[in-house]
């Protein structure tokens, strides 16, 4: 274990866990903007607007 | 929501405070940026005066610039935006008035004790532990006044910004403590818990993650305000801002090893952080193209409106240097660009351009509404916008140049790679020195820029009565039961129990044994399918879920700490636990006798560190130069470690013995003496300063405490060794007519110096290991 830890390369597996982890995350996350409700998106983006100032 | 209607006057107190104090830590830390450039050019500009030197300016320009001028900067645009946001006063005005006051008290005492030389010798985490507790400190009334006015809310939803600035608090609260963990040897100095390959992952983990939440992520809550209103008009996509935020904070934590590449650091790590680097792209720039797209229909004011223009050029920089940053990540690219000035360059794209623009637009933004007042002057305004800009083209075109041109010649090679082509580093040095020129040109003309700025806001204030907002609103009933969040709902639901099932499998595959490793395989495999298979049955319960998370700031802040630790927990803990003398393969460090930490401690006072590295890289080139690369075991036991990130002087990592004690003496007193070209300080004061050896037993029995291998020594026997081995370089030195007394700080130093590089070897337990 600690051999692999510190000294093996990795270089064929890390950039392909990282890749699908990093894709479902956006993928997840967008899913989840997409499907909110329009009403819901109008209000939030205009609670910079309440403020009259 | 009840009948009741209430009159609300905000804190604005407080905002003008951080606002007038950014202004004045931003003018104190660009003219020091501006005089240790100018040193970089005329060594003469060090005035032979310990606390004028380059190696403590550095630190006190790096630490002015982004925590008094951004972190005032970021508090102002935060306490301004957030009681706006939840229609809700600051909680609590003793706070407020005792998060700004500390504020500038850790400012004024890092402005005094840097220049005197106590630091902890790593990267924007310099300041010594007094003042580090007193950092987490305010750091913690900040976050209490903040959730508190969170609680006291009027309006029941989190808008995006206000998302922005719990990922900082609670991240670079995180940060913060872990990086600076240490262990008092006096009042006034300590050692990092961590040594060697730990202390630089964690370093880096904290100093990436500086520049992403305390540079980055409150700037952009700060965007997300104060673009839509300067513009008249919302966010040009909501959702894309949800999916900017999520993916940016899980994603940002992973990315610090990339300032490691090609370093000691084990591979896997190194992976990780370009690979994480690589897909930050996205984020970044949905974020950077929501900003700009929100001036959609807007674009005509730019022409007379100063504050857009500062907006538009300031998330064009984002998207610049968010676009630079994966680049330099790539290792291949890294090889060229590390050490350089490029990565000068990037980070001023980024503070220049991102943050200052940002600052001043919200500033100008702010000015008319905080006094009740129409800004002084336009046209100044405009100035310092032009002034702004073009400083920042020069800066950052000379930086690029410089560095590339430093890139290619210190790794070109001739004889089929087999022989350096510039193998002297002043040759480099003395190329690069028009655009280190032109750097000081374009810091100047920003500088320039700033102060009309200031001239401006004095103008406009002068004589000006202030004002406080004010809001009538309906009192908030609470958020109804049902839309809450509970801590069990929080942490006991399908996306955050398969993400915790799959990373829990995903680290027994990957640091068990050969049974577990398929035990963690068929997990992960199995976790992902269960949660395929209950997203696509019950997804409306996590759609649900992260509706009910929108309205509950501390199920929020809980997850999205945990969105942020994961990251960091599966980098550290590993290397942590791992990284020690038992495992090390091929090379290990030999402790430093008592003299020679005694010299380290001069070196690390003086900011070696700032301009010289201790590390070989795993390239032909660095090796060719330098000599063979540097291994983890060789800087296990050092606390701090002195890895470095910028070369405007030559690794040091071998420089044990190159040279004799005779060169180092006359190299210190005059460095052209011996290196004609040099633009490196003069050291006079430690021929004349005694080694400070009273204070060696306390710091020894502390590097025994972490796990540094020392015998237990007495004070008369580390005195003994420190006056035999003292004797021998002023032995030395004296075969060659240096004449000192073995009590001067030069001996120290140049015992140390020589020590560079020295190392024992162990066996490679590659056999036994192998399953």
């Amino acid at each position: 274990m600690f051999r692999r830890l510190l000294f093996d390369h990795w270089v064929s597996i890390f950039p392909l866990i990282s890749f699908v982890v990093s894709a479902t995350v956006y993928f997840a996350i967008g899913r989840q903007a997409l499907r909110m409700k329009p009403e819901q998106v109008e209000r939030q983006a205009r609670l910079p607007f309440e403020d009259p100032s | 929501m009840s009948d009741q209607k209430l009159s609300i006057t905000y804190n604005d107190r407080v905002v003008r405070q951080f606002l007038l104090a950014t202004m004045l830590w931003g003018i104190v830390g660009m003219l020091v940026g501006v005089l240790v450039a100018s040193q970089l050019n005329f060594w003469r500009l060090n005035f032979n005066l310990p606390w004028l030197t380059f190696g403590r300016l550095r630190p006190l320009h790096t630490n002015a610039v982004i925590f008094a001028f951004v972190g005032n900067m970021m508090f102002a645009g935060v306490y301004y935006s957030t009681q706006r946001l939840v229609k809700a006063r600051l909680a609590s005005d003793f706070l407020s008035s005792l998060h700004f006051w500390g504020w500038q008290a850790i400012i004024v005492a890092a402005a005094i004790t840097l220049p005197l030389g106590f630091t902890r010798g790593k990267e924007y985490a310099e300041l010594i532990w007094p003042i580090n507790i007193a950092v987490a400190l305010i750091w913690v009334v900040f976050a209490i006044n903040f959730f508190w006015t969170l609680a006291r809310r009027n309006e029941p939803s989190l808008y995006v910004a206000i998302w922005f600035y719990i990922a900082t608090i609670i991240t670079v609260a995180m940060l913060y403590i872990v990086n600076h963990l240490s262990v008092p040897t006096s009042l006034l100095h300590s050692y990092p818990v961590f040594g060697g390959v730990q202390d630089a992952l964690v370093q880096w983990w904290y100093g990436h993650n500086a520049v992403a939440f305390f540079l980055t992520t409150p700037i952009l809550g700060i965007m997300y305000y104060f673009l839509p209103k300067a513009a008249e008009r919302p966010v040009y996509s909501y959702r894309l801002s949800v999916i900017h935020f999520w993916s940016l904070v899980f994603v940002y934590i992973w990315a610090g090893p990339h300032h490691l590449l090609n370093t000691a650091l084990p591979n896997w790590l190194q992976v990780l952080g370009m690979t994480f680097s690589l897909m930050l792209w996205a984020p970044s720039w949905g974020g950077m193209l929501n900003g700009l797209l929100t001036l959609r229909g807007a674009w005509h004011k730019l022409r007379t409106d100063p504050v857009l223009k500062f907006f538009a050029a300031a998330v064009t920089f984002y998207g610049m240097a968010t676009f630079e940053g994966p680049l330099l990540s790539i290792k291949s690219v890294n090889a060229l660009a590390h050490y350089s000035d490029w990565i000068i360059g990037h980070v001023h794209s980024g503070a220049l351009g991102w943050n200052g623009f940002m600052a001043a637009g919200m500033i100008y933004w702010l000015l008319p509404r905080l006094w009740n007042r129409p800004l002084h002057s336009v046209s100044l305004a405009n100035l310092h916008f032009w002034l702004g800009t073009v400083g920042i083209l020069l800066y950052v075109a000379a930086m690029w140049t410089s560095g590339i041109t430093q890139g290619l010649m210190l790794n070109a090679t001739t004889e089929g790679g087999s022989v350096l082509a510039y193998p002297n580093f002043l040759d480099t040095l003395n190329t690069i020195r028009p655009m280190m020129l032109m750097r000081v040109i374009g810091g100047g003309l920003y500088l320039v820029g700033f102060l009309i700025m200031a001239y401006n806001v004095m103008k406009t204030i002068r004589g000006a009565q202030t004002v406080d907002g004010t809001i009538e609103v309906f009192a908030r009933s609470a958020v109804p039961q049902e839309e809450r969040l509970g801590a069990a709902a929080t942490l006991f639901n399908p996306p955050v129990v398969f993400s915790a099932l799959g990373t829990l499998f995903a680290c027994v595959w990957m640091f068990g044994g050969p049974g577990l490793q398929i035990v963690g395989l068929f997990g992960g495999a199995i976790s992902a399918i269960l949660a395929v298979a209950h997203f696509a049955t019950r997804g409306t319960r996590w759609a649900g879920w992260h509706e009910r998370l929108l309205v509950s700031a501390a199920s929020f802040t809980v997850l999205t700490f945990v969105a942020v630790a994961a990251g960091g927990l599966i980098q550290i803990i590993p290397t942590v636990v791992v990284n020690k003398a038992q495992n090390m393969e091929d090379r290990i460090a030999v402790p430093y006798t008592p003299l020679e930490l005694a010299g380290r401690d001069i070196y690390v006072r003086e900011g070696c560190y700032n301009c010289h590295s201790q590390m070989i890289r795993t390239m032909v080139p660095d090796v060719l130069r330098y000599g063979d690369y540097s291994r983890m075991g060789e800087s296990l036991f050092d606390h701090p470690f002195q890895w470095g990130s910028r070369r405007s002087g030559p690794d040091l990592a071998r420089a044990g013995g190159k040279y004799n004690a005779a060169w180092h003496f006359v190299h210190m007193a005059d460095p052209r003496a011996t290196s004609p070209g040099s633009n490196m300080p003069a050291y006079p004061w430690l021929y004349t300063n005694r080694t400070d050896v009273a204070s060696l037993y306390g710091k020894l029995n502390v590097q025994r405490m972490l796990a540094v291998p020392y015998p237990a020594m007495s004070p008369a026997e580390v005195q003994a060794s420190v006056d035999a081995q003292a004797k021998a370089i002023t032995e030395e030195l004296k075969a060659t007519q240096q004449l000192t007394a073995p009590d001067r700080e030069i001996v120290a130093l140049i015992a140390y110096l020589q020590r560079l590089g020295k190392y024992e070897t162990v066996a490679p337990r590659t056999a036994a290991l192998k399953p």
